[in-house]
């Protein structure tokens, strides 16, 4: 059990709580906030799987597309927040009534 | 193969007058954007063009080739789609340009996100690296979302929020897999994938993640619900662009890793699973269509119909059976045909609802009477979508039942069949209001020329695509990943 | 009593997966959102552990620091708004979750199959390490993280800018005729002034080192421009007024133009070769222009993100003060 992927599978286990909680949580600022978890844990794993190599080298290629991802996520959390806000200035609601996903 | 350059422009024309639109103000920004649209239309007409007349082409970004660098690719399939944004994409930025109210604040960040929106798209169609292919996914999602909360209705804002929440979903779980994949085999190339892919349990895992992932964005039943909402609240050429392209973006997507990326797994038993969901799609699309009061809300429920058939393609096309890979060909003309048929569709309905100022059906009596050329294009479109002749829809679907017919699927060939049916019902039941004599004190109401005329073009297209056939799987045929028996029309027959 | 390597990593990742369950169970919103920002930091850490010390930066500020400052302004100007109702602060109660059963099996199928795919493909490492360590020189810079993000896989880059951008558009779309909330009276801490007015200076400066550094050590455009993101929050807070509307042209030069420079450099390299292949020989010039250039869209870019989620975005009429 290297350290690697400990921490890989942590980030497993934190996408999983953050999935449970997108799924479940009504009020729309958790469930952004539960998708940020997701996303964090999603990038746990990719970083951690570039340290697998015998001699100790660093895959760069896992980092470069995590920083991709840190940016996305930032992007959409942003325009996730604006828009849950707009909506709130409208309805007064946080949530999604007859909200019924996967 | 050759490395190319000109297949590059299709993606930076619009990206670089994208930015370039938002600096500037005015008459010049809607001069710079329809110099956009022509451009990236043009730039993808050429790509199709140099496709059909030699081979596949292939662009090594930043002079990296394969597994280091990101290779784009543009073979039969990437070219067909191209030349669709291109005719679409063009059809709808001249709509637009007549849409928004002159100078408006609407107006101004409409050019600029749809100009990246559509260099996304474009990028998605011609990528060859499955990470690239995540970012231009975001890309399109993260523009399409605003184009959808520039109509700033209640339901617009509730609809993109929706949409958003469910596509980062699928966006995420995509990315996962794209991390099994790379973990396992330390590439991102498609085609190298392709090449060394195995089964194995990280293998599996990663394909239902990147599959359930695309099928949230695709809204294929029973992941749809987030689309009626979202593509009848928006303005309507975005609705036309969302239901036009950005979801057969998302199928072929689907398509693409398929087929290129996993041809050398044994996947019948997901095929036959995602066949089922395609029969839920077509039914549950089509009954809900009939039910419904507003016009954007039935043709945004004849969307959720329409992919259902194109997902089949997964189930018909059995390798092992000759002849199969006319599901293949059918499938591609069908989402040719129907995001021409759906964009015209919604386009004209924005017309009717500039004109009336609402889109309840039951209060649209008569309005062939006044905008007959409108009401003559919606009923083309109508045409595609219940899939008679000559259209591409028909075509499509012809080529589908002829795969299940084959194969010996004959359920989806029975579900195809009722599918049509439902089509026509609620296609009729539109077209039936548009005929009957309008009240004696209504108004005389004049249509749009530009947005009608362009609703035409698209009309007109959809419907005699059948009589292009050949030359679009001719164009298809190039490295095509099936067999295909043979190019002629004799294959349409049985 | 020293801890080895291998117990440190297990106490932090139990800290990661405790801080994470805090956060997302807590009642108050405010609460999580701080505990959040505390997990990120620790996240860093873990990034530093795993020696991707880059993303440690970037995590920290972009990842902790920014995305936590969305919320926060998200959820103060939520909880403005609702003033008049019964509770200051927005607690769990109010808003409930759904059944939770089929949310929990999914969750415990999907977290499973994750687990053991991740476990029986953990031991191929054939990535591209090799390929990209080998041809660093190449590149024009010596990190290796700078190497892919900004030649390797460059488009890759230029693409999530746009990203960036089509975030700041919607932001701008759905922010619409939103009244600017007053900061001035109310708000205004002579201490922050002043911390503002010393820090600013020093921000900018460090900002250009990350950038000028990431040649060779970690660093670079993003970790930079998240620096400068930064400090315009913080200008923000303090009452200082940016202009940041699309009204006024150089607020849109100052957003679009690292995206635009970074389409122009990989455009003007093509003559006989590929989009973005740069010259072997002025590799290094074209990328640090590029990333100067994005370093300083992408602080603007995540600046107007935060105060459109904050609601300090306000249309030009209103921009006249006391």
């Amino acid at each position: 059990m290297s350290t690697s992927l400990i921490y890989a599978l942590t980030g497993i286990a934190i996408a999983g709580l953050g999935l449970f909680h997108y799924l479940s949580q009504r009020n729309i600022l958790r469930k952004v906030l539960a998708g940020n978890f997701i996303g964090t844990g999603i990038f746990l794993f990719l970083v951690s799987s570039a340290d697998r190599q015998a001699d100790g080298s660093i895959d760069p290629v896992p980092h470069a597309l995590v920083l991709t991802g840190i940016v996305v996520a930032v992007s959409a959390t942003a325009l996730l927040l604006a828009l849950l806000c707009r909506y709130h200035d409208e309805t007064g609601s946080l949530t999604l009534d007859e909200e019924d996903d996967e | 193969m050759t490395q190319s350059s000109i297949l590059i422009w299709p993606v930076l024309w619009p990206l670089v007058l994208g930015i370039v639109v938002f600096l500037f103000r005015g008459r010049t920004a809607l001069w710079l954007s329809l110099a956009a649209a022509v451009g990236t239309a043009l730039t993808s007409f050429n790509v199709c063009r140099a496709v059909h007349q030699s081979s596949t082409l292939v662009h090594e970004v930043g002079g990296w080739g394969a597994p280091l660098g990101i290779v784009l690719r543009a073979d039969g399939l990437a070219a067909v789609m191209l030349g669709l944004s291109g005719l679409v994409g063009l059809v709808i930025s001249v709509y637009s340009l007549t849409y928004f109210k002159s100078g408006s604040r609407k107006e101004q960040l409409f050019w600029p996100i749809w100009l990246l929106l559509w260099g996304g798209l474009n990028g998605l169609f011609i990528s060859g690296d499955i990470f690239n292919l995540y970012v231009t996914l975001e890309l399109v999602s993260l523009g399409a979302i605003p184009l959808i909360a520039l109509a700033g209705t209640r339901d617009a804002i509730k609809a993109s929020l929706r949409y958003l929440l469910l596509a980062l979903l699928g966006s995420m779980s995509y990315l996962f897999g794209v991390g099994l994949l790379y973990m396992r085999f330390g590439v991102l190339d498609l085609m190298m994938l392709g090449n060394t892919i195995t089964p194995d349990l990280t293998v599996y895992a990663a394909i239902a993640f990147m599959i359930g992932g695309l099928i949230i964005k695709a809204a294929l039943f029973p992941m749809h619900f987030w689309l009626p909402p979202a593509h009848s609240s928006a303005p309507a050429p975005v609705s036309a662009a969302l239901s036009g392209l950005v979801v057969t973006a998302s199928f072929y997507m689907v398509a693409r890793l398929w087929f290129y990326a996993f041809p050398a797994l044994e996947l019948a038993k997901l095929g036959q699973l995602i066949g089922l969901l395609g029969c839920g799609a077509i039914l549950w699309g089509g009954w809900q269509a009939i039910r419904q009061e507003r016009l954007k809300m039935l043709v945004a429920y004849s969307t959720v119909s329409q992919i259902g058939y194109l997902f089949l393609v997964f189930p018909l096309y059995n390798k092992a059976i000759e002849g199969s890979g006319i599901a293949w060909s059918g499938s591609i003309l069908f989402a040719v045909s129907h995001a021409i048929a759906k964009s015209c569709a919604f386009l004209a309905a924005g017309i009717f609802i500039k004109v009336y100022g609402h889109d309840r059906i039951s209060e649209l009596r008569g309005a062939g009477r006044q905008l007959p050329m409108v009401t003559f294009a919606f009923a083309l479109a109508g045409v595609n979508l219940m899939g008679l002749p000559p259209s591409g829809g028909f075509v499509g679907k012809w080529m589908l039942l002829k795969a299940a017919f084959v194969t010996g699927q004959w359920g989806y060939g029975v579900v195809m069949v009722c599918g049509g049916l439902l089509a026509f019902c609620y296609i009729f039941r539109v077209l039936e209001q548009f005929m009957t004599t309008p009240d004696e004190n209504a108004p005389n109401l004049k249509s749009p020329a530009v947005m009608t005329y362009s609703v035409l073009v698209l009309a007109v297209t959809a419907v005699s695509l059948g009589f292009f056939t050949p030359v679009l799987l001719g164009i298809l045929g190039v490295d095509s990943p099936v067999s295909l028996v043979s190019f002629a029309p004799e294959v349409l027959l049985p | 009593m020293l801890l080895d390597g291998l117990s440190f990593d297990l106490l932090l990742s139990i800290a990661l997966i405790a801080l994470a369950t805090a956060a997302l169970r807590a009642r108050d919103l405010f609460k999580s959102i701080v505990i959040f920002m505390l997990f990120g930091l620790l996240v860093a850490i873990a990034w530093v552990r795993v020696h991707a010390p880059d993303l440690a930066l970037a995590e920290a500020a972009i990842g902790s620091g920014i995305t936590g400052a969305l919320f926060l302004g998200a959820l103060n100007r939520i909880e403005r708004k609702r003033k008049g109702a019964a509770s200051g602060r927005l607690e769990n109660p109010v808003n409930g979750s759904t059944s939770g059963a089929w949310a929990v099996l999914l969750t415990l199928v999907l977290t499973g199959l994750l687990a053991m795919a991740v476990l029986s493909g953990w031991s191929y490492s054939g990535g591209l390490a090799d390929e990209a360590l080998s041809r660093i020189d190449e590149s024009g810079v010596v990190n290796p993280v700078t190497a892919v993000i900004l030649n390797f896989r460059a488009y890759d880059t230029l693409l999530e800018i746009g990203v960036l951008l089509l975030a700041v558009l919607g932001v701008y779309a759905v922010c619409e005729g939103q009244t600017m909330r007053d900061l001035r009276r109310r708000d205004r801490s002579k201490v922050l002034e002043t911390f503002v007015h010393l820090l600013s200076p020093m921000v900018v400066l460090t900002a250009g080192y990350l950038v000028w550094v990431g040649y060779k050590e970690p660093g670079g455009a993003f970790q930079a421009g998240a620096l400068l993101g930064g400090a315009g929050v913080v200008l923000l807070l303090s009452g200082r007024e940016l202009p940041l509307h699309t009204a006024r042209t150089v607020v849109r030069i100052i957003l679009g133009g690292g995206f635009l420079v970074f389409l122009l450099a990989g455009l003007l390299v093509m003559k006989d070769r590929a989009f973005l292949e740069y010259p072997r020989a002025s590799a290094k010039h074209i990328i640090l222009i590029i990333e100067l250039a994005c370093t300083v869209s992408i602080g603007a870019i995540l600046t107007v993100l935060f105060s459109g989620c904050a609601n300090l975005l306000a249309a030009p009429s209103e921009e006249e003060g006391p």
